[in-house]
C-alpha cells in the first residue's frame, strides 16, 4: 500500500546474547499516531530504535524486516541512514537534556541539523535565524530561546527543542520516547496539545512511546501493546475504548486510579513484569494472568486477528470479529 | 480528629547562583497545616511547587528559615524550631517521623541484603533486642507483603523487582514504629501494572488508627484515591486544601482548576487549558498572588496583594481574592 509509511516485520533484537524484542511487526501509515505501551524492560523502546537502527552496542539486529517509505532499512549504507536519519524520521530521544547538545545554542544546535543535509533545499531569502525563529515559534518557544544554552530552559521547554529538532526538515514520520514521562501534569497537556496541533499543520505520522495507556487512548490512532519483548496487542484505538482484549491490556487499564466520576477500584497485577531475557515459557503472560490455562504454560499464543486491523496474541480471546 | 502534626507558616529559602548574582529561592513560604492521628494527607503539586522540601524539614534533613512543626504527644510533645538538638530529641524525632524516597534502588544500600536497613533501623530505636532482631525482620517484612520474610531478609536489593524494594523502604520506615510516614512520590518509579498494591500500603498503614501518612506525589489520580485530605502546593505556598474529594473533584482556587482539568483523561486534545503556560517563579517573587501572572481571572489586586487563605467551609481553604466565603 502507498500510504504504508514504516512497515516493520518480525523483528527481533539482542543485547549481546540476551534477547529483548522478539518477533514484533508494526505498520505505520500516513498520518497516523500508533502509540507503543508498556513496563520498563517490555521492549517497546528498542523496537524502534533497533528498527531504526540508533541502538548503541551490544544492541543488534537479529532477524526481521524495516522497510520505510518502502526502502529496506537495514539495507541501507552509512550515507543513505544519515538522510533517513532527520529527513525521513525525526526522532525526540528519552530525557530531553540528553537530546540536546550543552556547549551548543539552540540556534548552533538547528544550524548542525541544517548543515548535515545539505540536499534538502532552504527556503529562499529566508536566514537561518529565521528559520529558527520560525520553528521555535511552531513549537511554542519565544525566538529569543535561540541564543539559550540548553541548562538554562525548563524541562518543558527542554522538550519542546528537542521537538523542533527534530521537525526541522519536516520529516513525514515523528518517533517520540517517553516524551512526557518527565513532565508535570500541566506541562504535559501543553505539549500533547502543541503536537496535535503541528500534526493537523503538517500532517506526519507519529510513534509514541509511553507507559500511560490512558494518555494513548486519547491521543493515539492505534496503540500496540508490549509485554516481555513481544507485541501482545496491537489495533486501532476504537479496539481499546471498553478496555482492550489482551488480559493485560485490560489488567494495565484496570491498575490504573480511577479518575472524577469514575467509581472502580483499581487492581494492580499481581507479580511483576516478565524479563524478555529470560521469558516464562508459553505465553509470557501466563504467570500474571487470571485467565490462564495449562495450554497457556506450555504453547506460546500466536497473534490472531480479531477485526480489521486488531490482532491479539491470547489462547483465550477468539479470533474473528466476534465477542 | 485529634492533631498528630502541626505545620505553621513554614518558610524555607535556598541560596541559588554565585557572587555577584546570588540570589535567594523561596522554596516554601508561610505554609501551614495539619495531619491528624490515622489521617493520610497528600501535599500536591508540580515540581517546584515545595511539596518535597516541606516533606523534608518535617523529617528534620532540610532547615527551614521561618515558622514550626509540631508532633503531638499522647503524653510529650515535640515541637522542631530548628535550631540545633542534642543527639536523644533529634533520634526521637527520627523515631517517630520517617521517610520513604522515591526511588528504592537508591534509597537501599546495594551491598546489604534487604534485612539489614530492617534490622539496623529496630536496634538504633531500641526495638529489638539482638537475640530476637531476626525475628522481627523476618515479620516486618511479611507486614508488607514479603512472604516468607527470613528467605527475603538475606536477599539484595537487585534481586527484588522494583515493587518488592520499595516494600522493603516500607518495612524499614514502620520498623521505628513511626507517628508519622512521609512518602516522596513511593510510586513514581514503579511500574504501572504494581502502583496500586503499594499505595494500598499506605491505606493499611492508615488503618492502624494512630499512624498518620503525608503523602507527596504530582499524581492527582492517587491522591485521591487514597487521601483523606489534600493540600495543593503552588510556588512553595498553599492555595487550597481541603477534604480530598471536594478539591480534586471541584476545585475552588484557578490553579487546582488548571490541574484537575490538565489531569482529566477524556476532554479534547485541542481545547485549551483554563490559564496560561508558564513556570512558577520562585527566585525574587513578586508581592501579589504567585499564580496571577498565569491566572485567567487575574486583576489588579491579585498582582499586587497577596490573598489570604479564606475558609469556603468548615475544613476547606482556599488562598484567592476571587474566592468568597460562603
Amino acid at each position: 500500500m502507498a500510504d504504508v509509511l514504516l512497515e516493520i516485520t518480525d523483528l527481533r533484537v539482542r543485547y549481546g546474547a540476551v534477547p529483548a524484542v522478539d518477533g514484533v511487526s508494526l505498520t505505520v501509515r500516513r498520518g497516523e499516531v500508533l502509540g507503543l505501551v508498556g513496563e520498563s524492560g517490555s521492549g517497546k523502546s528498542t523496537a524502534l530504535l533497533g528498527a531504526l537502527r540508533l541502538l548503541p552496542f551490544p544492541g543488534r539486529i537479529a532477524g526481521g524486516q524495516v522497510r520505510l517509505e518502502g526502502h529496506d532499512l537495514l539495507a541501507l549504507d552509512a550515507a543513505g541512514m544519515r538522510r533517513v536519519w532527520g529527513e525521513r524520521v525525526g526522532l525526540v530521544p528519552q530525557g530531553a537534556l540528553s537530546a540536546l547538545n550543552p556547549v551548543l545554542t539552540l540556534e548552533a544546535s538547528l544550524a548542525e541539523t541544517f548543515a548535515a543535509h545539505p540536499d534538502v533545499p532552504a527556503p529562499a531569502g529566508v536566514s537561518l535565524r529565521e528559520r529558527g525563529a520560525a520553528l521555535l515559534r511552531r513549537v511554542g518557544l519565544d525566538p529569543a530561546n535561540l541564543r539559550a544554552f540548553p541548562h538554562q530552559l525548563s524541562g518543558g521547554m527542554r522538550q519542546r527543542a528537542a521537538l523542533a529538532l527534530a521537525l526541522a526538515l519536516d520529516p513525514p514520520l515523528l518517533v517520540l520516547d517517553e516524551p512526557t514521562t518527565a513532565l508535570d501534569v500541566v506541562v504535559e497537556r501543553e505539549l500533547l496539545r502543541r503536537l496535535v496541533q503541528l500534526r493537523d499543520e503538517a500532517g506526519f505520522a507519529m510513534v509514541f512511546i509511553t507507559h500511560d495507556l490512558a494518555l494513548l487512548r486519547e491521543f493515539a490512532t492505534h496503540i500496540g501493546v508490549f509485554y516481555a519483548g513481544e507485541l501482545v496487542e496491537v489495533g486501532p484505538v476504537a479496539a481499546f475504548a471498553d478496555g482492550g482484549a489482551h488480559p493485560y491490556t485490560r489488567g494495565l487499564l484496570a491498575a490504573l486510579p480511577p479518575g472524577p466520576g469514575e467509581d472502580r477500584v483499581p487492581v494492580s497485577i499481581p507479580g511483576h513484569a516478565a524479563s524478555a531475557a529470560a521469558p516464562p515459557s508459553g505465553c509470557r503472560f501466563h504467570p500474571r494472568c487470571p485467565l490462564a490455562t495449562a495450554r497457556c504454560a506450555a504453547e506460546a499464543p500466536i497473534r490472531a486477528h480479531r477485526g480489521p486491523d486488531h490482532a491479539v496474541a491470547c489462547h483465550a480471546v477468539p479470533s474473528g470479529a466476534a465477542r | 480528629m485529634t492533631p498528630l502534626l502541626t505545620v505553621e507558616g513554614l518558610g524555607v529559602e535556598f541560596p541559588v547562583g554565585n557572587w555577584p548574582r546570588r540570589r535567594t529561592l523561596r522554596a516554601s513560604f508561610d505554609v501551614s497545616f495539619s495531619v491528624g492521628r490515622g489521617e493520610i494527607v497528600a501535599l500536591v503539586g508540580e515540581s517546584g511547587s515545595g511539596k518535597s522540601t516541606i516533606g523534608r524539614v518535617i523529617a528534620r534533613i532540610l532547615p527551614a528559615k521561618a515558622g514550626r512543626v509540631t508532633l503531638h504527644g499522647p503524653g510529650e510533645r515535640d515541637t522542631d524550631s530548628f535550631g540545633p538538638r542534642a543527639g536523644e530529641a533529634s533520634m526521637r524525632w527520627r523515631q517517630r517521623v520517617q521517610l520513604i524516597f522515591q526511588d528504592p534502588a537508591a534509597s537501599l544500600n546495594p551491598v546489604f541484603p534487604v534485612g539489614h536497613p530492617v534490622a539496623r533501623a529496630l536496634r538504633l530505636h531500641g526495638r529489638a533486642d539482638p537475640k530476637t532482631v531476626d525475628e522481627r525482620v523476618a515479620a516486618a517484612l511479611e507486614a508488607v507483603g514479603l512472604h516468607p520474610g527470613a528467605t527475603f531478609a538475606t536477599r539484595y536489593p537487585h534481586q527484588l523487582s522494583g515493587g518488592q524494594r520499595q516494600r522493603v523502604s516500607i518495612a524499614r520506615a514502620l520498623a521505628t514504629d513511626p507517628d508519622l510516614v512521609i512518602a516522596d512520590e513511593p510510586t513514581s518509579m514503579l511500574d504501572v501494572s504494581i502502583r496500586m498494591d503499594i499505595l494500598r500500603l499506605f491505606t493499611t498503614i492508615r488503618a492502624s488508627g494512630t499512624r498518620s501518612v503525608l503523602l507527596i506525589t504530582h499524581d492527582l489520580a492517587s491522591a485521591r484515591l487514597v487521601a483523606d485530605r489534600v493540600v495543593v502546593l503552588y510556588a512553595g505556598e498553599v492555595m487550597e486544601l481541603g477534604p480530598a474529594r471536594a478539591v480534586l473533584d471541584a476545585p475552588r482556587h484557578p490553579y487546582a482548576q488548571l490541574l484537575a482539568a490538565a489531569a482529566t483523561r477524556s476532554g479534547d486534545l485541542r481545547a485549551p487549558l483554563p490559564a496560561a503556560e508558564g513556570a512558577p517563579k520562585v527566585i525574587d517573587p513578586g508581592p501579589g498572588c504567585p499564580f496571577a501572572p498565569r491566572c485567567a481571572q487575574a486583576t489588579d489586586r491579585c498582582r499586587a496583594e497577596r490573598p489570604a487563605l479564606t475558609a469556603v467551609s468548615p475544613d476547606h481553604a482556599v488562598r484567592c481574592h476571587l474566592v468568597r466565603p460562603e
